[in-house]
């Protein structure tokens, strides 16, 4: 489930996660005994469907405004880790 | 008139009336409440870091409307001047390149924004003892928490260090602190208030609103933040009414149900919410019992659609374009991503996500059954006082269990609003009335929220002297 998430767990977390993880399953599983078969889900409550606007270019944030919180950067790209192997 | 040395206590509303009378300058308030930051906050770490600046409140004045009076904005809403951490290592002195909608709204209203508050890291709480940066302590007693996770917010209000605040709720989080540290809080309908720029949780219940002195200051507060914005999908194209038109206005013949009283865990509290409802009875309302869909239900819907939402927004945060990266979240909040990554995972996201969500129309459905039959909905806002220090240590479910009351309400969109109706004499805490009304209906929670005010003693600026 960690890797899933993009988590590093420490060995030792484990169990006390593990012990978590089922706790918080078993409030939920409260869920099944309610019927909703004839219920669609709500995803949002507003009711509103797409909004849209014109395809226009509008004020927005600056490549050096965008890049600021950057640790490392090359000629103005993101640097990120390796992640292929082979050369 | 007020000695300038205390212009950190007045409200809002009394603030601005003082200004408007040239008795003071929004600088002056502003100077008393950095005085008080600086003499109480070492006790109570309300703030994660204060503005030593006070003279953009000259500047901003002009715009007169808010007058350079001082906000204290929770740490998850960004501000382009101030670190925005949402109390995690992961956002560790983190500047952001621009400000929230409603940063900006507040700016251009003329605030002085005096400081970020301390919260729950991510928002992921009810007690603001998972920030990463330290706990912040109950003002009305220091061995107890404040709530959370607006709890900084809602700290820094009782404590006269500003004159309002922002938080923000995603299921209680603005009144379940609001309701453990003796203020105001108002929490609106969903889409009222835009969420741009606020550091995501549950995108589908994540609402910014005001924790205040006073029911006026919240009605005053709101009207600044609230409106379409089209940063925001989800921001409601209807424009707020004047709240302030909802003041001071009877309730007689106002139908309001009485919510969960009788459910377990409520002996504590159950009794000062029946006090509450006589006092809206003696004014002439029509008060009686009503019976909603069992909230321990809500507790699992708001789990896991919480947790999901959370995985998604979380995924973010990487460390490449900006922040520290994810071996810096604390246990909470992996914890909370890897449940929601389990809940929408193959095999699993029927059983647990989509069940989630349709149980959440039948909790809207229930509402509007409820609503046929009464205007507004209360009850108690925690089924407890504000519990003691450490109360929340290691407890995986501790912030749903203690929001089992506003998390229908919350996944719902409706708006609901926290006023104080008690305080033990003994301990200095309190507990408060939630009151509650249909989506866009702001109105009438401010309305009810008000009269009670007014009708009791529990509030503690109330009869303030006029400024």
């Amino acid at each position: 489930m960690a890797k899933l998430a993009n988590l590093q767990l420490p060995t030792q977390a484990v169990a006390k996660f593990q012990t978590a993880f089922d706790e918080t399953l078993s409030v939920v599983g409260n869920l099944a005994k309610l019927d909703t078969d004839k219920s669609a889900p709500t995803h949002q409550v507003t009711g509103q469907v797409n909004q849209w606007r014109e395809d226009k270019v509008e004020p927005s944030l600056t490549p050096k405004q965008a890049m600021s919180g950057c640790k490392k950067t090359h000629r103005g790209y993101f640097v990120v880790d390796r992640i292929l192997d082979n050369d | 008139m007020t000695e300038k040395n205390k212009l950190n206590q007045l409200t809002l509303a009394a603030a601005l009336q003082g200004i408007a009378a040239k008795h003071f300058s929004g600088q002056e308030v502003v100077a008393a409440a950095q005085k008080q930051i600086v003499t109480q906050d070492k006790d109570i770490h309300a703030f994660l870091c204060t503005n030593s600046k006070n003279n953009d409140a000259q500047s901003s004045a002009k715009k007169s409307s808010l007058q350079g009076l001082p906000i204290a904005v929770k740490d998850n809403i960004l501000t382009t001047d101030l670190p925005t951490t949402a109390s995690s290592k992961v956002l560790q002195d983190y500047l952001p390149p621009y400000n929230a909608t409603v940063t900006q709204k507040i700016l251009s209203a003329g605030a002085h924004i005096i400081g970020k508050t301390n919260l729950d890291a991510w928002a992921h709480g009810s007690s603001t003892e998972t920030s990463q940066f330290g706990r912040t302590y109950n003002p009305r007693n220091l061995k107890h928490l404040p709530g959370g996770s607006s709890g900084g917010s809602a700290a820094a209000v009782a404590a006269d260090m500003c004159t309002a605040a922002i938080g923000t709720e995603t299921a209680g989080s603005i009144r379940q602190p609001a309701a453990w540290c003796g203020v105001v809080g108002l929490k609106p309908t969903y889409g009222r208030v835009s969420r741009y720029g606020v550091i995501a949780m549950a995108s589908s219940t994540d609402s910014p609103g005001p924790i205040t002195k006073t029911v006026e200051d919240a009605a005053i507060l709101l009207g600044h933040m609230a409106g379409h914005d089209t940063h925001d999908a989800t921001s409601s194209h209807l424009k707020l009414p004047d709240l302030t038109r909802s003041l001071n206005q009877p309730v007689k013949g106002l139908r309001i149900g009485v919510l969960y009283q009788d459910i377990a865990g409520m002996s504590v509290v159950a009794p000062h919410i029946k006090k509450a409802a006589d006092v809206l009875a003696n004014l002439g309302a029509q008060v009686s019992s009503a019976t909603a869909l069992d909230p321990h239900y809500a507790i699992s819907v708001y789990t896991i659609i919480q947790r999901a939402e959370v995985s998604s927004n979380l995924a973010r945060y990487d460390g490449i374009r900006y922040g520290h990266g994810r071996d810096q979240f604390g246990d909470e909040a992996k914890r909370r991503i890897m449940l929601g990554t389990y809940t929408l995972s193959k095999g699993y996201a029927d059983q647990y996500y989509l069940k989630a969500q349709k149980v959440r129309t039948l909790f809207r459905e229930d509402f509007e059954r409820l609503f046929q039959n009464f205007d507004v909905l209360i009850s108690a806002t925690s089924p407890s006082f504000a519990k003691p220090i450490n109360a929340s240590e290691d407890a995986a479910m501790f912030g749903e269990l203690e929001d089992m009351l506003m998390e229908p309400s919350s996944i719902t969109g409706l708006p609901g609003i926290n006023v104080p109706c008690y305080r033990d004499p003994d301990t200095n805490l309190y507990i408060g009335l939630n009151i509650m009304a249909p989506m866009w209906r702001e109105d009438l929670v401010v309305q009810v929220a008000d009269a009670f005010e007014k009708a009791t003693d529990w509030n503690s600026w109330r009869n303030q002297e006029k400024s």
